[in-house]
């Protein structure tokens, strides 16, 4: 095994690992400001993937530029989504909010199935099938520009996590939501905002990667359970923790599938979540 | 300044407070004295809005805040320091202070009580970068009032301040009361300790069952014998 290929796998798996970390991240969020375990989440961005594909196929927009639309329709999409059904169920239990995200999976694949069937769907973009040769790597063009924005977006969003007063309200309802409306914070509306930027973090996520996949109505799921993986092995509700956790587990994934295959290399980061939550049960940040 | 009158409240469909009655002044420090499961907390939660009110009423400098939430309670100028600190275990005091000063009405004057916050426990300003957890309990109940205080309170709630902490530290959080009240804060204070929160304050209501069963000036509370009977001889 030569040097050159260890490097690009190396960077691959970067790659790879800053998009699951944003959406670890974005899981986290949600996760975050009222326990609510989001089980559709990686369904939301296949909608967003779809409504990409939709835009593209209706006015033949590229799914770059459909990229900040889906975002802005997603954020609403999101705090009309939290005020008018999560939040009155989230307050039956954490368990409800669990049910009600395993129904908006349903939901949203049979949708997807009754508006585009079940076939297999790319969506060309103008980086589709382009590649960047930096001797000696050579990186697909739609990884590279998806995965550099996962990480800017990841950056944007840890910073206004930890530095601006919205983040450090996120933050309070997470640690003491009594102590947090005592403060005078509108906890119901810090949620649904939470919720809203989770979700708009999908629409704009989707079509960016959108042509790194092929579209199938029930794409979703693997999406939700790598970032859920991501979430646990990073210590559920920790920020710093789904970032750190996506990186891994996105450089292993791509090392072991250039070393033993994809078989194996799909069963690492379950692994990984094993082997955490072996020896540190609260994930690699977690505490308690 | 604070009127509550009629009040009932409780949690789900069982209720702790009845009928319970309680003015403060401006400028007056007063104590809500107890035993253990009184109701003290639930009647400053309700004060706060962060308990529901079933029947009653709960009005501020004239305007009515009976079941209108706690953020309404803290835009009117009512500040509650919960039982127990509740302080924000992984965020920093300046973090904690920060988040105490968010609300709309207080957050343009934040640096300056900042600054005031910082005067009247520099022990905060020494800790301004430590984590919330990994301070001794005197230093989280700072921590708790001076996030309180960073809201611009005009009435300061605090329940249980003296709660778990050494005498030293029990002294200098009332020493902190003492100069608040000087300086003209209005402050209701729950407390189990009695003979502490009597000594400090200028008049007193005793709870019991929900009740308020006694009230008074806390010089003569201290010696009735109805507040010694209410404490089973804890005075
Ligand atoms: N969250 C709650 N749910 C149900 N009952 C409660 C709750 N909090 C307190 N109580 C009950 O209300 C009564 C008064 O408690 P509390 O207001 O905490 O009294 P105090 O502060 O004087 O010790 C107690 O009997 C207690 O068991
Ligand atoms: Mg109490």
């Amino acid at each position: 095994m030569s040097g050159e290929v260890l490097l690009q796998a190396t960077v691959q798996g970067l790659q790879m690992g800053a998009i699951y970390a944003l959406i670890a991240l974005s899981m986290t969020l949600i996760f975050s400001v009222g326990g609510l375990l989001n089980f559709a989440h990686g369904d939301f961005m296949a909608l967003a993937m779809y409504g990409a594909m939709a835009l593209y196929q209706a006015f033949r927009m590229d799914a770059y530029a459909a990229a900040p639309l889906m975002f802005f329709l997603f954020l609403l999409l999101g705090f009309v989504l939290f005020r008018h059904l999560v939040q009155p169920v989230l307050a039956a239990g954490v368990l409800a909010g669990a049910q009600l995200t395993l129904g908006l999976v349903f939901i949203q694949e049979n949708l997807l199935l009754l508006l585009f069937g079940g076939d297999y769907i790319n969506v060309p973009t103008v980086l589709s099938n382009r590649n960047l040769g930096v001797p000696p790597l050579v990186m697909p063009w739609p990884l590279l520009v998806g995965s550099v924005l996962a990480a800017v977006l990841t950056a944007v969003l840890y910073v206004v996590l930890m530095r601006t007063d919205f983040g450090r309200q996120v933050r309070a309802i997470t640690q003491n939501r009594d102590a947090a409306a005592l403060m005078g914070i509108r906890v119901g509306r810090i949620q649904a905002l939470a919720f809203g930027i989770g979700i708009g973090l999908l629409g704009l996520t989707g079509p960016m990667i959108v042509a790194q996949f092929t579209l199938t109505p029930a794409m979703g799921l693997d999406f939700t359970l790598i970032a859920l993986i991501v979430m646990v092995t990073g210590g559920l509700g920790n920020f710093t923790g789904s970032m750190v956790a996506g990186v891994i587990i996105g450089v292993s994934e791509s090392l072991a599938s250039l070393l033993y295959g994809g078989t194996v290399g799909a069963m690492i980061p379950y692994a990984i979540l094993l082997l955490v939550l072996l020896f540190r049960p609260h994930g690699l940040m977690g505490e308690h | 300044m604070l009127e509550v009158s009629g009040l009932v409240s409780g949690y789900g469909r069982i209720s702790i407070l009845r009928d319970v009655e309680l003015r403060v002044e401006p400028g007056e420090l007063v104590a809500l004295v107890g035993v253990n499961g009184a109701g003290k907390t639930t009647l400053m939660k309700t004060i706060a809005g962060l308990v529901p009110a079933s029947a009653g009423r709960i009005t501020f400098e004239g305007s009515d805040l009976t079941g209108r939430g706690a953020e309404r309670a803290v835009d009117a100028g009512i500040v509650l320091v919960p039982e127990g600190r509740m302080v924000f275990p992984r965020m920093t005091v300046w973090e904690n202070l920060m988040l105490g000063g968010v609300h709309p009405r207080p957050r343009p004057h934040r640096e300056a009580m900042l600054k005031r916050v910082f005067d009247l426990f520099p022990r905060l300003a020494e800790r301004r970068d430590q984590k919330a957890a990994t301070m001794s309990g005197g230093e989280q109940q700072m921590l708790a009032i001076g996030r309180g205080l960073m809201a611009q309170p005009r009435l300061l709630i605090l329940d249980e301040p003296s709660l778990g902490l050494s005498p030293l530290m029990v002294q200098e959080t009332y020493g902190a009361l003492r100069r608040l009240n000087a300086e003209g804060l209005t402050i209701l204070l729950a407390e189990q300790n009695v003979k502490l929160s009597l000594a400090v304050s200028g008049r007193g209501y005793v709870m019991e069952n929900g009740r308020i069963v006694l009230t008074g000036a806390s010089g003569e509370l201290a010696h009735d014998p109805a507040t010694r009977k209410a404490y089973l001889g804890r005075l």
